[in-house]
């Protein structure tokens, strides 16, 4: 994003983008495979509905150019939208965005708002790396923006300084589970921003609204992504790679599957967290 | 790359440092499937990743039924693919000998040395007590030199890994005793191998060579059998990698990652795995896609590497962080334990390459390291002569 390549947030490792889960067992990666290719297209269609609810002005749109069909969103809602920059093309979740060397490779990062109104101010806000005034739009809770706004810049990630202001007993974090936003690299969430602590309670409210949208489309599937989002983990950054280890119980003994992700910065922590 | 098929987990032996035995409990001792079938699956692996060798592995792989292991070789054999074999050398009989010479099969024996400093390997408990007295102990490591002395008597080719511990490798006169025992291998004609470093996982780590120790051992040792006419890893993957040859060099120097590794592994579950060292997970991992991904390659750890512990090494581009499994605290993200012993010894060997060839431009301290990484899996070549990059022409 162009606050990063301007130095307010400085990554200090380069790195592709990267998101990639891996699994032990054939079985439960065909379970939860199908469980998240559920949520991640369920949960791009609910950031769009929110703005449509009321619930949020703005959201972001990664539009692709060889695809017309990337702006079906758009012109069904009849939503405003203004290209912001184009981006190189990554698979699953990245922090950064990064050039496109030609034009195969690039994807157009756009704003997508109710009016005109919220579009110019979005993109202003996004222009001048303005989080206060973007994390507003979005609808997200003012304690958790600015949370954001207080460690943006100094983390690239900020799954440790809110674990920092989280419950906690000796060496374990505890999270409630509709918080976990620690495996959304590859799609298992139900908030999509940083909670100010894991047991936000405004925070909890906007997951509510999101699970309500949930369950309407597949109550199965929601009951499964909680309780995939209810497992035990840990989840670390070494050496710029951030790996969130998820375990089926609190023994920490038996993984589940492994989830790792650049990170791009040369922080280095390890959190053992457990939902509570 | 390499693809091991792993009939078995089981193994009549229960080394100190072994890595199989951190898996839990629920693990199959033996493979679910029949020769017919796990052969299938070893050739439809070998076709997808463009590979010609499929090594059995293990546990010990001699457990497995001759007859299972004959029906596995000769599907192997007729489909055209080359056959290697790694045991403890323990179980050989004559008629495994007929198999491996009827199949053309090589094969590497772990053995760590004469009986008297090759006594890492064998039978302990958990706690790394011996379970057999060190007489007996002894008599085991005899026989599997005897069959090793079989084997090549055969015509069979044989290689040997040897595990590097204090054990063997701790003092000069150790490394002597190593010495002299890769001289008896060469004599009776086994002349190639691995020297691979011990790496802690709980009751090995009293035995553990530092970093500087394993250096000072290598380098001594290379003195010894410099002359002898032998081929043995690490010193002839560093000599290749510094003359352009990234392609053959041992794994080690692949910058492989924890769940996508040079090494493809079918496990005894049927299902495809990493590298076999990546079992110490407690778990056997499904191996990640990253190599069919064009966006996140296998470049990963080392990249992240040479910008962070590797910043400042000076061969970081060629040994690429070593192998994850030896990583500090079992974290793959972190270079290997040993990585400065490569560091180090690659500019030993550097400097022993350049007593050859004095106008020789080697690779090593290259200034720009993430650029020689991308430059090489990008396919160029190292010039020797003028000391810098070919590339193929960019469409």
């Amino acid at each position: 994003m162009e606050h990063l390549e301007r130095g307010v947030c400085m990554p200090t490792i380069e790195m592709n983008p990267f998101s990639i889960a891996i699994f032990f067992d054939e079985k439960k990666k065909a379970e939860i495979t199908e469980l998240l290719n559920w949520s991640n297209a369920i949960l791009y269609k609910i950031e769009f509905q929110l703005i449509k609810d009321g619930y949020r002005k703005c959201n972001f749109l990664h539009i692709d150019p060889m695809n017309p069909e990337s702006m079906r969103i758009i012109v069904e809602n009849n939503f405003k939208y203004r290209v912001l920059e184009q981006v190189r093309r990554y698979s699953g979740f990245a922090h950064k965005h990064y050039k496109p060397r030609n034009m195969q490779e690039a994807l157009l990062f756009a704003a997508v708002c109710i009016d005109d109104k919220s579009l110019d101010k979005f993109s202003k806000a996004y222009m001048r790396g303005d989080h206060k005034t973007i994390g507003l739009m979005l609808g997200y809770p003012k304690c958790d923006v600015k949370f954001f706004v207080k460690h943006w810049g100094k983390h690239l990630d900020l799954i440790y300084p809110s674990a920092m202001n989280s419950k906690r007993s000796g060496d374990i974090v505890y999270f409630d589970p509709r918080l976990n936003i620690m495996l959304r690299y590859v799609g298992a969430r139900i908030i999509p921003h940083f909670p100010c602590n894991f047991q936000c309670r405004k925070a909890i409210e906007f997951a509510e609204i999101i699970l309500e949208y949930l369950r309407k489309d597949n109550p199965t599937y929601t009951s499964k992504l909680l309780e995939l989002l209810s497992k035990p983990l840990i989840f670390s950054q070494v050496n710029g790679i951030i790996q969130s280890e998820v375990f089926e119980d609190e023994a920490f003994k038996d993984p589940l599957m492994v989830v790792i992700q650049s990170g791009y910065s040369t922080d280095t922590f390890r959190l053992k967290m457990v939902p509570g | 790359m390499t693809l091991l098929v792993m009939p078995t987990l089981s193994c009549n032996f229960k080394c100190l440092y072994c890595y199989n035995r951190l898996l839990g409990k629920n693990v199959p001792e033996f493979t679910k499937y029949d020769p017919e079938t796990l052969a299938a699956k070893a050739i439809t692996l070998a076709k997808t990743i463009n590979h010609q060798e499929i090594v059995l592995h293990g546990g010990e792989p001699l457990l497995w039924n001759i007859k299972h292991l004959h029906k596995f070789m000769d599907i192997i054999s007729k489909a055209g693919y080359r056959i290697a074999i790694q045991t403890n050398g323990s179980l050989i009989t004559d008629k495994h000998i007929q198999l491996f010479r009827k199949y053309n099969v090589s094969v590497g024996v772990s053995i760590d040395g004469f009986p008297d400093i090759g006594y890492a390997r064998g039978l302990y408990n958990e706690r790394g007590e011996p379970l057999i007295s060190k007489e007996v102990n002894e008599r085991i490591v005899s026989n599997v030199l005897r069959n090793i002395e079989k084997l090549v008597k055969n015509g069979i080719n044989v290689g040997v890994i040897i595990v590097l511990s204090k054990y063997n490798f701790g003092d000069d006169s150790k490394i002597d005793r190593l010495a002299e025992f890769i001289k008896y291998l060469r004599k009776i004609g086994v002349t190639s191998g691995r020297l691979n470093p011990v790496f802690g996982f709980g009751r090995i780590e009293p035995y553990e060579l530092s970093w500087k120790d394993l250096l000072y051992g290598y380098k001594l040792l290379w003195y010894k059998i410099r002359d002898l006419g032998v081929s043995y890893s690490p010193y002839v993957d560093i000599s290749k990698a510094l003359l352009g040859n990234f392609r053959d060099v041992v794994c080690w120097f692949h910058g492989c990652g924890f769940f996508d590794s040079f090494v493809w592994t079918i496990t005894p579950y049927g299902t495809i795995a990493p590298c076999d060292r990546a079992l110490g997970f407690g778990k056997i991992p499904l191996r990640a896609d990253i190599y069919n991904n064009p966006i996140a390659n296998s470049k990963i750890r080392v990249y992240a590497l040479l910008q962070t512990e590797l910043k400042n090494s000076r061969n970081g581009h060629i040994h690429r962080g070593g192998c994850p499994s030896e990583s500090p605290n079992g974290d793959w993200r972190h270079p290997s334990r040993f990585w400065r012993t490569w560091d180090e010894l690659i500019e030993f060997m550097s400097e022993e390459i350049r007593k050859i060839i004095p106008n020789i431009k080697l690779p090593n301290n290259y200034p720009n390291k993430l650029e020689f990484v991308e430059k090489i899996d990008r396919g160029c070549a190292w010039n020797i002569w003028r000391g810098g990059f070919a590339c193929p022409q960019s469409r």
